[in-house]
């Protein structure tokens, strides 16, 4: 997977960001190195995820682009303007993590109050107000305290204040962090429906299952480096670690030695040592078992893996020696890995890389 | 405008929200419930209290002579005296015996308030028996009888009352009658009081208290006391504090994350929002004070009677002091996030305030007083002055510093009187032992000599009468002394005689002012049957050591509170003021210490404004100020009114209340006033031109020093105290009279070097003054904006110029108002420079 290019209707570029936050005070606490080099774009109409774990960096990201902090390195656009610039934010509605909305307010008078910072006129405000609390789901609790409110109730609060001014950009940090299971279906209709109406949304979550139904573009985050991005049907395909390797796996059956009847039990060690033969010493570190061999009728044993291979002459190359060993070729499929997959290998080799 | 309203007013909604908030609309709500019965009744002025006495030692020596008289029973004095109580004639007797016998004020003031109180009901005794034959108890001693006090000089209120018929007067009335015959029958006793008096009460019950003023004197005691006082510390220290307390919470909520991205992303400046959270803060102080400050309006109008709406002032002031800690507070949340701490750091500031300003008000108390100059006279080229501290320095040139020649002294009970050059050789002075709130003093009061012969080291001359208040040099040869109740006068050369300095004239020329036998003789002719001359030789038992003064006080006139005497520029005339007249008396037969006569007087009625009199005489004009009052001119010679200056004419080129009046020429006059300027006017007689203005502030005292007199002319050097201690000299001329211009020339400047403590009070303690707000400071601030004066004038002016406290007005607000600003300009960069 290659980085996303800008492209003209680029709603968000960064470009090589870097963020460090400073340490500092008595202690002389060491810099923390929040972002590294961070480049990726999304594009009007695309619901962008931020997938990565705790302390990728993904809040800090979305916090340059706001201006709520500046970055020490890189550059940081919306719609072409500088990032956290009084014109970009105009256009930006925003959720932050765990929204907190002051006490004395209900939901009405949130709205109005937030929709006042975002310079809407009194009928404008009445009007949205009217037609967001629709929207979340908050009519006839609209004029109840915030203090009586559930985490959902003010997660769907925050999702209305986001849209108040109409935003062109909508960015939402985990929008349904700590949200009960019906808090988070009743949030991501809401996003289906804005991404539906063409909204462009930029997601920062660490719920891979809730990005994989929301969104249409990913980047994956860890360590404060864009581990990969593009669109989301890109991410879960038969790629490999690196772009030129093919994912396969392969369904074969051996006759069984003859001479091994008379020892018992062997161990699976011992059992995966013949058919390994099939694969060349390139390709056979990367290949994974799948399950135990299975016996079958006719002396022969089945066997099942998925291996790495650059290209498809070494696929006939396998082929080709499986069919010298006496086998029977069952299945052959390019490997499709799942989100979750992809995600756990990127995050993996990426903490590899830093321990070596 | 739109973003940041809409932070103040949710600012402002948090802080609403708060429950503390309600705690304190709820105790402002009891306090001014609790404060709301109090109210005041007004009613004549009928009984004594102790402070009343201006003179205990003379009401003991009439009383005494009364009740011994033959004529007891024909003399006022005799008559009250026998209707008090026996124990109290008895010690009287022997008061009169010369023993020193010690009656305590309110023991004479209780026994006349039981005779006020007796006469009024035994008048209405009279007026029942008249109506109804019923059998009573025999009448009380009437110690008032017409005829006994037909000799007495009245006041026009009492002959108007003593004109009613009895039946006519209420009890209040009756009561005020026989307080102002005891007045009458002992003249220059009691100090002079304004016809009604004010009462505090408490839901309709009076106050069980001494507490007794006039009208004039509570308005200025509520102005400039109580409401700066309720700044100070109900609104100052416990409304902002409770304020601090409530919206210290403002800033490190709205740093929570969830709130402050939010806010953050919203397409408004950083700094902006932290002003309008200041701003909605501050709003919200706002309108708790506005609630207190308006309810005490309110009380104060309705209640009190006092409908001042200056007093709304304190809101605003009130807000600075909050502001100053608010500012703070915003900035260590800003640091730290936590309210605690914020609550802290405005709770730190407000003990550093405190303590600086402590520090600042002791320093200047026991350093800076002590040095500021309140009178000065010159001698030659010797500058001499009498200090703050009660101490007498010249100033030396040589080593640019007053050299102290009576060592002034932080918190002296004594007092030096005005110092008086007699020529150029010579100057006078005395130090009365614990006089500066006594005027009598203790221990034996001497005339004090510097003279050059002796490196003007202080020197003991003559005795001085008792109660010496000040002291004038009448012409070459006469000097004299102006006591609580009399004036006296001696020749120059018997008190330099008394030092061994030879006499400046010759003897055949002083001939006539020497206290020769034939004066002895004349003065023992006169003490004969004169209750002032047996005063003075009651309190001068040493007898022949105060010899050397004689009374020139006609016995027509009684110096009774509050008293002026000025003489008339270059002439051997006095002009005498005294509480309800203006009198001019001048020597018979044109000179001599022979007693003087009353050659003119005019009535006055009596003043409204309390504030100290201050009168000067040319050959022309008499110019009379008192406070707030219009300045009133007369004739010299005839003392007829002639004119006025109005207040509201005087206040744009003469602000404040007037302290000094100096003739310099016949039509020109010096106006020292308590804004701490000097002006130069010219009196036509309808009315007073303002002529310039002296180029100096902070004006402590003047001196002027007339060349040879001119006729008419306006020639001498004046002679400015200000800062504390620096002089600067001016050269006054104005050759022709009104038709010449008037030529102020700067002569000369000193600013004197500095002691070491006056450099660190300079240095250190004004530094620290100015790198920390001036809150305690307001408390002047608002003094000055809810009395409408810019000082305040303390002292009767009776032994000497009055004191001043000029409120610090602008300093403290400049101070406050930098302070607040550079906060918020701090807080702003930090905030908008850092990542949250």
């Amino acid at each position: 997977m290659s980085p996303a290019e800008a492209s003209s209707n680029s709603i968000i570029s960064v470009d090589c960001l870097e963020k460090t936050y400073r340490g500092g005070g008595l202690l002389r606490r060491s810099d923390v190195c929040a972002l590294q080099g961070v480049s990726l774009h999304a594009d009007a109409g695309q619901v962008f995820g931020l997938l990565g774990p705790n302390g990728a960096g993904k809040t800090t990201l979305i916090k340059v682009l706001l201006g709520v902090i500046g970055a020490t390195g890189g550059k940081a656009s919306l719609f072409g303007l500088p990032a956290g610039s009084s014109a970009a934010r105009r256009r930006v509605g925003y959720l932050p993590e765990s929204l907190r909305v002051d006490r004395h307010h209900t939901a009405r008078s949130a709205l109005s109050f937030y929709g006042k910072l975002n310079r809407l006129d009194s009928r404008t405000i009445a009007r949205r107000s009217d037609e967001l609390i629709d929207l979340v789901g908050l009519r006839g609790r609209d004029r109840e305290s915030v203090k009586r409110f559930s985490k959902g109730m003010l997660q769907r609060l925050g999702l209305a204040q986001s849209l108040m001014h109409d935003p062109d950009l909508l960015i939402l940090d985990e929008p349904t962090d700590g949200l009960d299971p019906v808090g988070r279906s009743e949030v991501r209709r809401i996003i289906e429906q804005l991404r539906d109406a063409g909204k462009t949304i930029f997601l920062n979550s660490h719920i891979l299952h809730e990005v994989e139904l929301i969104c249409t573009h990913l980047a994956i985050m860890a360590k404060g480096k864009v581990l990969a991005t593009g669109p989301i049907s890109e991410m879960d395909g038969p790629l490999g670690p690196t772009a030129t390797q093919i994912a396969v796996e392969i369904e074969f059956e051996l006759p069984n030695e003859t001479d091994h009847s008379e020892h018992s039990p062997v161990d699976s060690k011992h059992q995966l040592d013949r058919p390994a033969i099939i694969f060349q010493p390139a390709i056979e570190d990367s290949v994974v078992w799948v399950g135990e061999p299975l016996d079958v009728d006719n002396g022969r044993s089945r066997f099942r893996c998925r291996f790495l291979c650059e290209d498809r002459m070494a696929v006939d190359e396998i082929v080709d020696r499986l069919r010298g060993a006496d086998g029977s070729l069952i299945r052959l499929v390019p490997h499709r890995q799942s989100l979750e997959e992809t995600f756990m290998r990127l995050v993996q080799s990426q903490e590899q890389d830093n321990v070596a | 405008m739109s973003p940041y309203f809409a932070v103040i007013t949710d600012s402002f909604r948090s802080a609403l929200a708060s429950r503390v908030l309600w705690a304190a609309f709820l105790a402002i709500w009891v306090l001014l419930a609790t404060l709301a019965p109090i109210g005041l009744r007004e009613d004549y002025t009928t009984t004594f209290r102790w402070f009343d006495v201006h003179n205990g030692t003379r009401m003991k020596i009439m009383l005494a002579e009364g009740l011994t008289a033959a004529d007891a029973e024909e003399r006022p004095a005799g008559r009250i005296a026998a209707a008090m109580p026996e124990e109290l004639q008895r010690q009287l007797r022997r008061v009169k015996q010369g023993n020193e016998v010690r009656i305590r004020l309110n023991l004479l003031t209780d026994a006349l308030n039981d005779l006020i109180e007796s006469d009024s009901a035994k008048t209405e005794r009279d007026g029942a028996h008249s109506t109804a034959d019923a059998p009573t108890e025999p009448p009380a001693f009437a110690w008032y009888d017409a005829d006994a006090w037909s000799s007495t000089v009245r006041l026009r209120e009492l002959r108007q009352l003593d004109e009613t018929a009895d039946s006519e007067l209420s009890d209040s009335l009756r009561q005020r009658r026989s307080r102002l015959r005891i007045e009458a029958a002992l003249p220059g006793v009691f100090e002079s009081r304004s016809v009604r008096s004010i009462l505090l009460t408490y839901a309709g019950l009076e106050f069980p208290t001494d507490f007794q003023i006039d009208r004039a004197q509570f308005d200025t005691l509520f102005n400039q006391f109580v409401i700066p006082l309720l700044v100070n510390w109900l609104l100052g220290l416990v409304l902002v504090f409770l304020g601090v307390l409530v919206t210290a919470s403002i800033i490190p909520d709205m740093l929570q994350a969830g709130s402050l991205h939010l806010l953050l992303s919203k397409p408004i400046s950083r700094s902006g929002l932290l002003i309008s959270k200041f701003i909605g803060g501050c709003a919200f102080v706002t309108l708790c004070v506005s609630q207190l400050v308006l309810g005490l309006y309110l009380i104060a109008g309705g209640r009190l009677g006092v409908w001042n709406g200056r007093i709304l002032w304190c809101i605003p002031i009130a807000v600075v002091i909050f502001a100053v800690f608010f500012s703070v507070s915003v900035l260590a949340g800003l640091k730290w996030r936590s309210s605690i701490i914020s609550i802290a750091a405005a709770g730190a500031l407000a003990a550093v305030c405190m303590v600086v300003g402590i520090v600042g008000g002791v320093v200047n108390a026991r350093v800076v007083e002590p040095d500021r100059i309140v009178g000065m006279t010159t001698a030659g080229d010797d500058l001499f002055a009498v200090t703050g501290g009660s101490g007498l320095t010249r100033f030396s040139p040589a080593s640019n510093q007053w050299m102290p020649l009576i060592e002034s002294e932080a918190g002296s009970r004594d007092r030096v009187l005005q110092p008086v050059a007699l020529g150029t050789d010579h100057v006078m002075t005395a130090r009365i032992r614990n006089g500066r709130f006594n005027p009598f003093g203790s221990g034996s009061l001497d005339l004090v000599i510097l003279s050059r012969r002796h490196d003007w080291k202080p020197q003991p001359s003559v005795r001085l009468p008792d109660a010496t208040e000040r002291l004038l040099r009448l012409d070459e040869q006469s000097i004299a002394a102006l006591s609580s109740a009399d004036i006296l006068v001696s020749d120059q050369s018997s008190i330099l005689t008394a030092i061994g300095e030879e006499p400046l004239t010759s003897p055949g020329e002083s001939q006539a002012d020497q206290p020769t036998g034939s004066t002895s003789e004349a003065r023992a002719a006169r003490t004969d049957g004169s209750i002032r001359s047996w005063f003075q030789s009651l309190l001068t038992p040493q007898g022949e050591a105060a010899s050397s003064f004689l009374s020139i006080l006609p016995p027509d006139v009684v110096l009774s509170p509050p008293s002026r005497v000025v003489q008339v520029a270059g002439e051997r005339s006095l002009i005498l003021l005294t509480t309800d007249r203006l009198q001019r008396i001048s020597a018979e037969n044109g000179g001599g210490n022979s007693q003087w006569a009353t050659t003119d007087q005019t009535a006055l009625p009596r003043a409204e404004d309390r504030a100290p009199p201050v009168v000067a005489a040319s050959q022309r004009w008499v110019v009379l100020a008192q406070g707030d009052l219009p300045v009133r001119i007369f004739d010299a010679v005839s003392l007829e009114p002639t004119g006025q200056w109005d207040t509201e004419a005087r206040e744009p080129d003469v602000p404040g209340t007037p302290l000094e009046l100096i003739a310099i020429s016949d039509d020109c006059f010096l106006i020292r006033t308590s804004s701490g300027h000097c002006d130069v006017v010219e009196v036509t007689g309808s009315t007073v031109n303002h002529l310039a203005e002296l180029p100096i502030d902070e004006i402590e005292s003047v001196h002027w020093q007339p060349e040879a007199l001119r006729s008419g002319a306006a020639a001498g050097t004046l002679t400015v105290a200000h800062d504390v201690d620096r002089i600067t000299q001016f050269s006054i001329e104005r050759p022709g009279g009104s038709s010449d211009e008037l030529r102020i020339v700067k002569a000369d400047s000193v600013a004197p070097s500095l002691s070491i403590w006056r450099w660190v009070d300079f240095y250190v303690v004004g530094a620290l003054e100015w790198l920390t707000p001036q809150v305690v400071q307001l408390g002047d601030t608002s003094a000055a904006m809810v009395s409408g004066n810019d000082s305040l004038v303390i002292g009767d002016g009776e032994s000497g110029t009055p004191e001043v406290v000029r409120y610090r007005i602008a300093a403290p607000l400049a101070s406050c108002g930098i302070f607040i600003a550079a906060m918020l300009l701090i807080s702003c960069v930090y905030f908008s420079r850092s990542d949250y």
